[in-house]
Formats: structure tokens, sequence, C-alpha cells
């Protein structure tokens, strides 16, 4: 015999019909035969449609561009952690390799922080400018619409069979340029440090 | 555009995560769409005020974009972003309670009237009426923040035992009696109501945490 208590331990495998046939026939005999269970039951079947019939809530439409604009603060972050780590680099060289190469890092260094700023800034009108796009439908959906900014003819990207063009996007408009220049920056520096061996000064 | 392309299917959200490793910001843009209104909506449930879900959302996002490298192929990956949303929402369920922004009065049962409810049919309608909104949100919000976010995650967001197992890192069976014992307390927190409709359980309350 089920009892109360027996009810209430596997309510909800007997509410989402995971008992055996055995157990389900004396679990609903004990609730014909209890009013107590059997309105619990009731109320447990009225919660649970209200619950799923709750309204879905969406992302405003604000939120890709709040979006976009901390993504630009986190980008920033990265670039200052960035310079910082070539100029903590820098200092650590031996002084006579030094003076030959760090007119040339100051000088790249100092280019990259003006044009980083240019694009910050380019980036950050972007933000207020840009509308928000609807997202297309997928799959098969010609992208290349919706992304007007993307490479999508000349360097497509294939995630099982669907086309994402390489590393620019809206969020990061200006991404690509950026790494260039930082890829650009660290490869000078390496080829400059690149002959250099501590133990000879 | 040819034929083949509308025959293509959409990369899984794994594939999408690992291009995005691979530094393709189109695939972190793609699961930005995907994920942004489930996760606000879930965020939601859990904190109750829009605002501060999108704001979760967005950090979640941000996390992701930050710690791209530390997710590992042996998860799924809506596992591990739930993990994520769900572990900022209780930071800030717990920031809240700390403040004391959240006082339990405001939104206990005991001086509310219940005029919220919408219908007015009899109760032998019942098999068609539902709970108002406000009313069930409130009993949610009162929940046991572990009651809570399993009742979510099973009853509002219909995720699988296995799926909230792995999202709150717990035992599958430890899930399953926590959402039996979720259901009994929101049948509790709605008891009030449940009567003035005539269909308290009464007999049901030595169902204790």
């Amino acid at each position: 015999m089920i009892n109360c208590g027996d009810f209430s331990e596997h309510f909800s495998d007997y509410f989402e019909g995971m008992v055996s046939e055995e157990y389900k026939k004396l679990i609903s005999a004990h609730v014909a035969a209890c009013p107590s269970c059997a309105k619990f039951l009731a109320n447990a079947r009225l919660i649970s449609k209200s619950l799923k019939n709750l309204p879905k809530i969406f992302a405003s439409e604000n939120f890709d561009k709040a979006l976009r604009r901390r993504l630009a603060k986190e980008a920033a972050k990265e670039r200052a952690v960035g310079l910082e780590r070539m100029l903590n680099t820098l200092r650590a060289l031996p002084v006579k390799p030094m003076v030959a190469t760090f007119a040339a890092a100051a000088a790249i260094a100092l280019a990259a922080v003006v044009i980083d700023s240019y694009i910050i800034n380019t980036g950050e009108e972007k933000v207020s400018y840009t509308p928000r796009i609807k997202p297309p439908p997928l799959p098969g959906s010609n992208r290349s619409a919706f992304y007007p900014q993307s490479s999508l003819t000349t360097n497509p990207m294939q995630i099982g069979g669907f086309n994402l063009p390489d590393s620019s996007s809206r969020f990061f408009p200006n991404r690509t340029v950026e790494s260039t220049l930082q890829e650009t920056i660290l490869q000078s520096l390496r080829d400059q440090f690149q002959p250099v061996k501590k133990n000879k000064y | 555009m040819s034929n083949d392309n509308k025959n293509k299917s959409a990369p899984t959200d794994e594939e999408l995560i690992e291009q995005f490793q691979h530094e393709n910001l189109y695939a972190f843009e793609e699961i930005v769409r995907r994920y942004k209104d489930q996760l606000v909506n879930f965020a939601y449930r859990f904190l109750g005020d829009v605002d501060e879900a999108e704001d979760i959302v967005q950090e979640t996002f941000l996390r992701v974009y930050r710690k791209k490298k530390a997710y590992r192929n042996v998860a799924k990956f809506s596992t591990w972003i739930y993990t994520i949303t769900g572990n900022l929402a209780k930071t800030e369920l717990r920031r809240r309670k700390r403040r004391k922004l959240l006082s339990l009065s405001s939104l206990g049962f005991e001086d509310k009237d219940f005029e919220l409810r919408d219908d007015k049919k009899g109760p032998e309608e019942s098999v068609d009426e539902i709970i108002k909104e406000e009313i069930i949100k409130r009993a949610i919000d009162s929940l046991p923040e572990k009651f809570k976010e399993v009742i979510i995650f099973r009853d509002i967001l219909e995720l699988s035992y296995e799926e909230i197992s792995s999202i709150v890192k717990i035992p599958l069976g430890t899930v399953k009696s926590r959402v039996n014992r979720g259901r009994f307390k929101l049948q509790e927190k709605l008891a009030e109501y449940l009567s003035a409709e005539g269909r308290s359980a009464s007999g049901r309350k030595e169902i204790k945490e």
C-alpha cells in the first residue's frame, strides 16, 4: 500500500511518468482514495501549466549595442596589456642591442598607440550609428547581405558546411586591422631581437 | 547562391566556440545571437529584473570572450554558458541579500490580496486556467535559491535532469530530489492563493526542507 509519505517522495517521478506501470497504478489508487494528495496533484498540474505558459523574455534592442561597448573596452584593455608587455620586453634587454633597436621599436609602438586611438574612436562611432541588424535565419542564409563589412566572398570559413567569414565582425569592426598591426609590431620585435644572445654581454 | 549552401547544416555550438578559439569573431557573434534571448529569459526568471538580467548576460558573453580557451569540448557548450550565467545570477542574488535590498515582507504573501487573478471562471472550468504571471513570479522569487534554480531549469526552461546536473554541478539524484522538494515548496508558497481559490492541499506541509 502507498501512503502519503510515499506519494510525496515519489511525486515528481509519478508526475513526469517516470515510474513503472505497476507503481503508477499503486499511486493512482492512493490518489483516488486520498483527497489531500488528489488536491496536491491537481494543484501541481495547474502550477506546472502556469510555469510553462510564462511569457518568454527577450534581450532588448539595445543589447547588442551595449555589448559592443563593453567588448570594445575589453579589447582596449587587451591592447594596453599587450603594449605594456612589449615595453617590459624592451626594458629587459641588454643595453647595446637596445640602443640599436630601441628607436625602431619605440617608433612602431608610438605608431601603434596613435593608430590604435584612431581605431578605438572610429569603433565607438560605429557603435553609435550602426543600426540593429536583424540576424538572418539559419541555415543556408546569405549572411553577406546582413554583414556588409564581411569578407565572405574572398575569405570564407567553413564550419560544419556553414559559411562564416573569417575574423572581423560587427562586434569588432576593426579587429582585422588591429590584429594585423599588432602582429606586425610583434614580428618586428622578434626580428630585431632574434640574433641577440644575452650571455655575450 | 548555389543549392549546396541551402543544404548545408548550421554549425553546432561546439564548432562555433572552437572557431572562436581560433579568433573567428563571427563565430562569437553567432554564439551571442543564439544565446542572448534564452539567457536573458533564464536570468530574468532568476533575478526578477530585466535590466539586471541583461547585465548578467552581457557579463556572461564578456567572460566567454575572455575565457574562450577555458572551454573544453568535453561538455556541451550550452551547459558551460548556462553555468556562467547561473553563477553570476546567484552572485547577484547574494549581493542583494547582503545589501538587504530584498525585503522579505515585500515579497511575502501575508499581506497580498490576489486580485491580480485574471479569470472569473468557476472551479469547473479549472482545466484551462493558469495562475497569473505576477503571482507565479512572486512565488518563484521567494523560493530558496537552490530550489528556485532547479525549478527554473526544469519547469520553465524544461531542461533534462542530466543537463541540470551538469550545469548546477550536483549529482543527478540530488537534482531529482531537489526538484521534487522545490515543487512542494512552490505549492506552499502559493498555498494562500490556492486556498482562496478553494484549492488548498492541506496536510502537505509536512514536506520541509
